[in-house]
């Protein structure tokens, strides 16, 4: 079941731009460990979801925080069609992802059991990312 | 925790611009206040810095910028990505005077809750203590393995160093284990194959789309 918001204001929205890099939810702030991406792009819905059952029979014992949110609708145009007519079809629902984004976010695990878990969650997504640690006064 | 030593050049001109020339010759702009004495900017080396900041050391002696003075790490700013330090805070401080701080904790062993379907929980990562400048320890351990299902364990009953004194709430709840699941799974939504609408919060009413339809064909 791939993640989507409950209730959105308008259906479809425009592609936009991403730039820069995130220079907020670039911390670890609720784990121990975190992922973090390293790379700008979406990240669908199906793709988050895949990564926290990744992460989630890797270490089942561990409590797995899911740092980002797909707020915005990707449409699509069907095969084979000519271009006009307006705007496709919403096709899926995805999260814009800037470098330094923390992804997930884990913890009650050793570090050892952590990094197996990302390194499982990071051939899930379609972004490059790195394993962090808590630094000491990160909020 | 033991001193580390750091040896600083003052810098005369402030403002981003000159902080990014600094930057750029290997060194981190920094600034030195407190202890009733006037602010000091000065410039750490990067290398050296670094250095010192892998070895954990919290307080330091501060050499260059006028007479030696001891100086509490208050605060460091990294990059966005998290990797560079961008600009370094030194509190200077009396090693005589015990002082409020806080230090990490550091969780051992294996919680026996867990095999009951538990989830091992810390809402603090911190404690707060009370102690003299030099024994700041550099972490406080916390054993965990006898913590069973919805037990925890309180900031009073953490093992704490000769010295050191608790400064955060007694009663505050440093970790526990509770049963697993009963938080509420993220809101997924949307079979398998494709997705699901979510609901329009102000959706416009049928006959005013129509009526706005009908309005740009006569246009055209």
């Amino acid at each position: 079941m791939a993640l989507m918001p409950k209730r959105v204001k308008f259906r479809k929205s425009q592609r936009g731009k991403i730039r820069g890099v995130a220079s907020r939810g670039n911390r670890v702030s609720f784990g121990d460990f975190g992922l973090q991406s390293l790379e700008m792009g979406w990240l669908s819905g199906r793709e988050i979801e895949a990564g926290r059952i990744a992460a989630a029979r890797a270490a089942g014992e561990a409590k797995v925080w899911i740092r980002v949110f797909p707020h915005k609708p990707i449409s699509k145009k069907p095969l084979e069609t000519r271009m006009g007519h307006g705007k496709g079809e919403p096709e899926f629902w995805a999260a814009v992802i800037k470098p330094g984004t923390m992804l997930y976010e884990i913890g009650g695990v050793p570090e050892d059991v952590a990094r197996t878990a990302f390194n499982r969650v990071a051939h899930k997504l379609s972004l490059k990312t790195r394993f962090v640690k808590r630094v000491l006064g990160a909020h | 925790m033991e001193t580390g030593v750091l040896k600083v050049q003052p810098r005369k001109v402030g403002g981003s611009k000159e902080a990014g020339r600094v930057r750029r010759k290997g060194g981190i702009p920094a600034v030195l206040y407190g202890g009733g004495k006037e602010v000091a900017h000065v410039t750490v080396g990067a290398e050296e810095f670094d250095i010192l900041l892998r070895k954990h050391r919290r307080v330091f002696r501060i050499e260059g910028s006028g007479p030696a003075s001891m100086a509490f790490l208050k605060n460091v700013q990294h990059d966005a990505l998290g990797d560079g330090v961008v600009h370094i805070d030194f509190l200077r401080i009396d090693e005589t005077k015990k002082m409020r701080v806080n230090v990490p904790l550091e969780f051992k062993g294996h919680p026996k809750g867990l095999g009951a379907g538990g989830e091992f929980v810390h809402p603090m990562n911190e404690v707060e203590v009370e102690c003299l400048p030099t024994q700041i320890p550099e972490s406080i351990r916390v054993n965990v393995d006898h913590l069973d299902l919805h037990m925890s364990i309180t900031a009073k009953e953490l093992t704490l160093p000769a010295g050191v004194a608790l400064a955060s709430p007694p009663d505050s709840i440093v970790c526990t284990v509770h049963q697993k699941g009963l938080e509420p799974e993220p809101a997924a939504a949307g079979a398998e194959g494709g997705p699901q609408e979510p609901e329009m919060i102000a959706k416009r009413p049928a006959a005013e789309e129509e009526g706005e339809e009908a309005g740009d064909k006569e246009k055209k």
